[in-house]
């Protein structure tokens, strides 16, 4: 019995490392052939964790049955009894069926029918692989619980394992759910990562010589990001850099520290790239993207709008700031300066500006717009078209369900953006912000 | 009675009218032979041929980027990662539906599977995936499959490409990211990814705002499934001057907006909308104008076939010439003699000396403009604008020579250097030397020439003149040192360069730009190819919702062109005009609240005026249901509501229009 794991340990150890505990952990449970499979398995862990790899790599090795379903994929219950069949059944989708599914089926009770006259000839165990399993929370009620318990509906040798990445606390749902056995993956510490990098090694360098990048560059990045996925290729394109100066002669390969002199800067610009896989091809407009990513100033330059939708921004945003009893002393031009009573009011502790936006009618804004707007314009279709439009550019958002009576909307932009675009029009936002005055 | 059962219904009865059918095909207008109709059409075929060219000028560049970029991926090393090219495309949405028609042409040939996603497809995840699928399917030249939409799946998808597909990589095009929800476009694109090691996807997002929108609206799992390339369409303001420069600045075309009506056109687009697809329907508008019904506008085309034009004229068309103010003018100023002896035929042959007057100016006219734009561009602050645009705007509605910007500009250039100076004036050899008119304007060019040479060879440095120094050992009274101080201030000498610039200067001021650039509209006959009203366009381009209503209320004799309902001041409320109308005059004279049965009785009062002002109780019920009527479609305009302050009262919305 030991000998059969220890085969299969062997044979996924050249492919997988760091993680022997958990594939015998997971052998144990459905790999042995005398013994009866577990009726369901919870596998969870952070992204890129190796769960779907070992998972994967097991059942191949075991030559079970298998379907591997992604959830998100799949994003109806028709869809994911279908893909079941499916595959189960070893049924192709061809021109010669005219690309149709194995059989049509939509509800639990047909979907148990259907598998046990599919898989009647078929004698191999059964594993179906639930990924991203959290998505079939927001679908039918019963499919959770049903698929849970599944071996138990179909009386099929059969086994379902689940993989996600939140723990099972959260899919407890009303109407109760079976326990499943639960296997956590952990992430990987610094030196399984220093490993499992190691890996993708390019070949013309020597080992201590790439072991001592990683050792630089996972200082830099493992504070930020732990997604091996992102840790590969976040290696593989500074390493490129990495490598110049030693390409063209003008430092030594054994020279750690100008090495590390020379990439610390790239390692940190670079660190704000991670995740948005911009492939440019030189690093200086890499960090010009970023930058522009960054800096809101770049952003609000950026856009171009005509002009009266930069005033009708602007309106909206002071709508949107300013306290709705104070448009009175703030837009009206001569108005009556009332003294102010000597209790001096208090404001608020927190500016407006600091919280967020509050939601405003149409016509409050039209009001302030054509208060700070100097010129008489009419208001025109023209004008009244570009509130959709902002609201498409996701600018200006639309508040409750679209009252054709009075809409309300809100302004998403920030107090710098917007500081940035009155200046283009040469207005001062601040003359007419509460929070200033 | 157990055998007989009772139906009732309704059965539809096929009658012989069906839709569609009875619609008699239009014959050929009788417009069509109108000769302003046709030389409508010539001058409308020139313009939108040029505006074509430069349209896929402006997107040459783009479109070739795109398509290397999609040629040129390596499928190899992207480990899962879906290519995706963002393209920004700035925010003028009118357009942007036609660059990605276009796009999705050029990509023809490198794959016939092309998606082109819409959001009104994509309200849910469901829609989105079968739409793409159906599209990418579908849209292939050799159409084998025939697969229903709700078949299409990803996995079936996959499976198709497994046997058709033949390694063509599959372009989604989604014209408009930000519309897109956020929560279904990560779906979409995790779907994508799992199959991207068995499918090559090409993504296309056109952005209108910046790339931050993209990262803002996925999260890092989805946005690591990308790898992201950006391109940058051309700002919407340059198209324009691109779009301006082949049509109203171009000597090319004989039709010319000026004035207010340009001015129109370029508000609208930079204040409004950024479009320059509703730029260019505009200008069809203001041709409409020009051309609709006038028979003496036909004249306006290129100098060729003025001759057959004018011979086609007829001769109410030649009175109607001499109606012409500019033409009137010139024909007053004529000798006496002269005037009284022109005939049909020498007021012909006087038509054709003008027109071409008129067509030789307009081009040097042109031409020096550009010069005069290229001057003063670059000048600090700009007085006459940094775009050729405002330039003309300037010129075509003043004389610009007079203006004081250009004084300034003047003044400016005297301030430069010689290198600034001598790229200049080659410039503006240049500009005279391309255009196809530079016969016109060749002693021009040679005196350009001229002034450039003593320019070069101009020193900027003060010769030193052996000029009498005050010698100090002359003796001399304080009145003549002063004298003698007065003169050498005032021989104060000037460099060559100094000289030469002023010349030029000079030069360009009197001989150049006060002579071709006189204000257009002065000339005899420029009527024919100027076009300037404003206002007409303004009606029918510049909606004003909130205007046409009040007048169509207020006065609706202006829409319905009846006899009875002619509004007086002293009568504004005539009993013949629609009820709506008369609803709409009393709830002016109300207040925030208007009671309804004081309302009624005002109505009333004016509906039927026979009977004595007392109050009446008992109401028509005719009447009270016109009422009750009119109310009701006054507040679906929404100028009342229903108020819950006040019972039997209702509110009104809307104020400062009486």
């Amino acid at each position: 019995m030991k000998k059969t794991m220890e085969k299969c340990l062997k044979s996924l150890g050249q492919k997988i490392i760091c993680r022997d505990n958990l594939i015998k952990c997971l052998f144990s449970l459905i790999g042995f052939s005398d013994e009866e499979m577990v009726q369901s398995i919870f596998v969870y862990g952070h992204t890129a964790s190796g769960k779907s790899l070992v998972i994967e790599s097991l059942l191949a090795y075991l030559k079970y049955n298998v379907c591997i379903i992604n959830c998100v994929e799949c994003y109806s219950s028709k869809l994911i009894y279908e893909h079941i069949l499916n595959d189960l059944s070893m049924h192709e989708m061809n021109s010669k069926n005219n690309f149709t599914v194995y059989q049509k089926c939509d509800n639990m009770m047909d979907f148990i029918t259907y598998l046990q006259i599919a898989v009647q000839n078929d004698k191999r165990r059964i594993v179906i692989v639930f990924d991203k399993c959290d998505r079939l929370r927001d679908m039918d009620v019963n499919l959770l619980p049903a698929l849970v318990r599944l071996r138990e509906l179909t009386g099929l040798d059969l086994c379902t394992i689940f993989v996600s990445d939140i723990v099972w606390e959260k899919y407890y749902s009303k109407n109760g759910l079976l326990n499943p056995i639960k296997i956590h993956f952990p992430q990987y510490t610094r030196e399984d990562m220093l490993k499992v990098l190691f890996l993708y090694k390019p070949k013309d360098y020597e080992d201590g010589f790439y072991v001592n990048y990683l050792n630089l560059f996972l200082s830099v990045f493992l504070r930020c990001c732990r997604d091996c996925n992102e840790l590969r290729y976040m290696a593989k394109i500074n390493f490129d850099k990495y490598v110049e100066p030693v390409e063209s002669g003008k430092i030594d390969k054994n020279d750690v520290r100008s090495l590390w002199r020379n990439i610390s800067g790239i390692l940190k610009s670079n660190l704000e790239v991670v995740y948005l896989r911009v492939s440019t091809d030189d690093s200086e407009q890499r960090t010009k993207l970023c930058q522009e990513i960054e800096s809101t100033t770049k952003l609000a330059l950026s856009f171009e709008l005509p002009f009266y939708a930069k005033y009708m921004l602007i309106a909206a945003y002071l709508a949107s700031y300013n306290p709705a009893k104070d448009d009175k002393r703030l837009f009206v031009k001569r108005s009556s300066k009332k003294k102010r009573r000597n209790t001096v009011t208090k404001k608020p502790a927190k500016l407006n500006t600091q919280l967020g936006p509050k939601a405003f009618t149409l016509d409050r804004m039209l009001a302030i717009f054509y208060a700070i707007l100097d010129e008489k314009v009419g208001l025109t279709a023209n004008l009244l078209a570009q509130i959709p439009t902002m609201c498409q550019l996701r600018l200006l958002s639309i508040v409750g369900d679209n009252n054709l009576d009075g809409p309300k909307y809100k302004c998403c932009v920030s107090y710098d953006f917007i500081v940035i675009i009155s200046k283009t029009v040469g207005f001062n936002v601040r003359n007419y912000l509460y929070d200033f005055i | 009675m157990d055998n007989v059962s009772v139906s009732k219904g309704v059965f539809a009865f096929q009658g012989s009218y069906r839709i569609g059918r009875g619609k008699k095909r239009p014959g050929k207008a009788p417009l069509f032979n109108e000769s302003w109709y046709k030389a409508y059409k010539e001058v409308w075929s020139t313009i939108e041929k040029s505006t074509q060219k430069i349209n896929s000028d402006i997107f040459a560049r783009i479109s070739e980027d795109l398509k290397s970029y999609v040629s040129s991926i390596n499928y190899d090393d992207l480990s899962g990662e879906i290519p995706t090219a963002i393209l920004l495309t700035g925010v003028n949405l009118p357009d942007h539906g036609a660059l990605f028609q276009m796009l999705a042409r050029k990509f023809q040939d490198i794959t016939s599977h092309i998606a082109i996603m819409q959001q009104r497809d994509s309200y849910s995840l469901k829609n989105m995936m079968e739409e793409t699928v159906f599209q990418l399917i579908n849209n292939s030249r050799n159409n084998r499959t025939e697969i229903q939409k709700n078949h299409c799946t990803s996995s079936m998808l996959n499976a198709w490409y497994q046997e058709y597909g033949s390694n063509t990589p599959l372009l989604i095009i989604i014209p408009d990211f930000e519309s897109f929800s956020a929560e279904i476009l990560q779906n979409f694109i995790l779907i994508l990814s799992v199959y991207s090691k068995t499918i090559k996807f090409v993504l296309i997002f056109g952005v209108a705002t910046a790339v931050h929108a993209a990262h803002r609206s996925l999260p890092h799992h989805v946005t690591s499934k990308l790898r992201v390339q950006v391109f940058q369409a051309p700002s919407q303001v340059k198209s324009l001057s691109g779009v301006l420069d082949g049509t109203v600045l171009s000597t090319e075309t004989p039709f010319k907006l000026t004035g207010r009506a340009f001015q129109l056109l370029t508000d609208i687009f930079l204040f409004y909308d950024f479009s320059v697809n509703g730029f260019l329907q505009g200008y069809k508008m203001c041709m409409f104008q020009h051309f609709y019904g006038k028979n003496i506008n036909s004249l306006c085309c290129n100098g060729d076939n003025i001759g057959s034009r004018i011979s086609a004229l007829r001769s109410e068309d030649l009175d109607e010439i001499k109606k012409l103010k500019s033409i009137a003018e010139y024909v007053r100023k004529l000798p006496v003699t002269k005037r009284d002896s022109l005939n049909d035929e020498e007021f012909k042959e006087l038509l054709s000396t003008l027109i071409n007057q008129v067509h030789t100016f307009t081009r040097t006219f042109q031409i020096t403009l550009k010069c005069l734009h290229h001057l003063t561009s670059d000048l600090p602050n700009a007085p006459l604008g940094k775009q050729l645009r405002e330039v003309y705007a300037k010129a075509v509605s003043c004389a610009i020579t007079e203006s004081q910007e250009y004084k300034e500009c003047l003044q400016y250039l005297g301030f430069i250097s010689k290198e600034e100076l001598l790229t200049k004036l080659d410039a503006m050899k240049n500009i005279i030397e391309i255009s196809t008119e530079e016969k016109l304007l060749a002693d021009v060019k040679l005196d350009l020439e001229k002034y450039r040479e003593v320019i070069r060879n101009a020193s900027p440095e003060v010769t030193k003149e052996n000029t009498e120094v005050v010698d100090p050992g002359e003796k001399l009274n304080r009145a003549q040192l002063k004298e003698k101080l007065l003169k050498l201030s005032k021989k104060h000498s000037i460099s060559p360069y100094k000289q030469a610039q002023t010349d030029v200067i000079n030069y360009l001021d009197q001989k150049v730009f006060s002579i071709y650039l006189k204000n257009p509209a002065l000339l005899p006959g420029s009527e024919i190819f100027f076009f300037n009203d404003g206002n007409a366009v303004k009606h029918h381009i510049v909606g004003s919702p909130r205007a046409a209503i009040h007048t169509g209320l207020n006065n609706p004799q202006a829409y319905l062109d009846c006899s009875c309902c002619t509004v007086t001041s002293q009568q504004p409320i005539v009993e013949t005009m629609p009820d709506l109308s008369l609803i709409y005059k009393l709830h002016l004279e109300g207040r925030r609240l208007i009671n309804m049965y004081d309302w009624l009785q005002s109505f009333l009062a004016i509906v039927c005026p026979d009977q004595s002002g007392e109050e009446r109780r008992e109401v028509d019920p005719e009447l009270q249901a016109r009422f009750t009527r009119a109310v009701a479609e006054l507040q679906f305009l929404g100028f009342i509501k229903s108020s819950r302050k006040k019972t039997d009262h209702v509110m009104r919305l809307t104020w400062g229009c009486s």
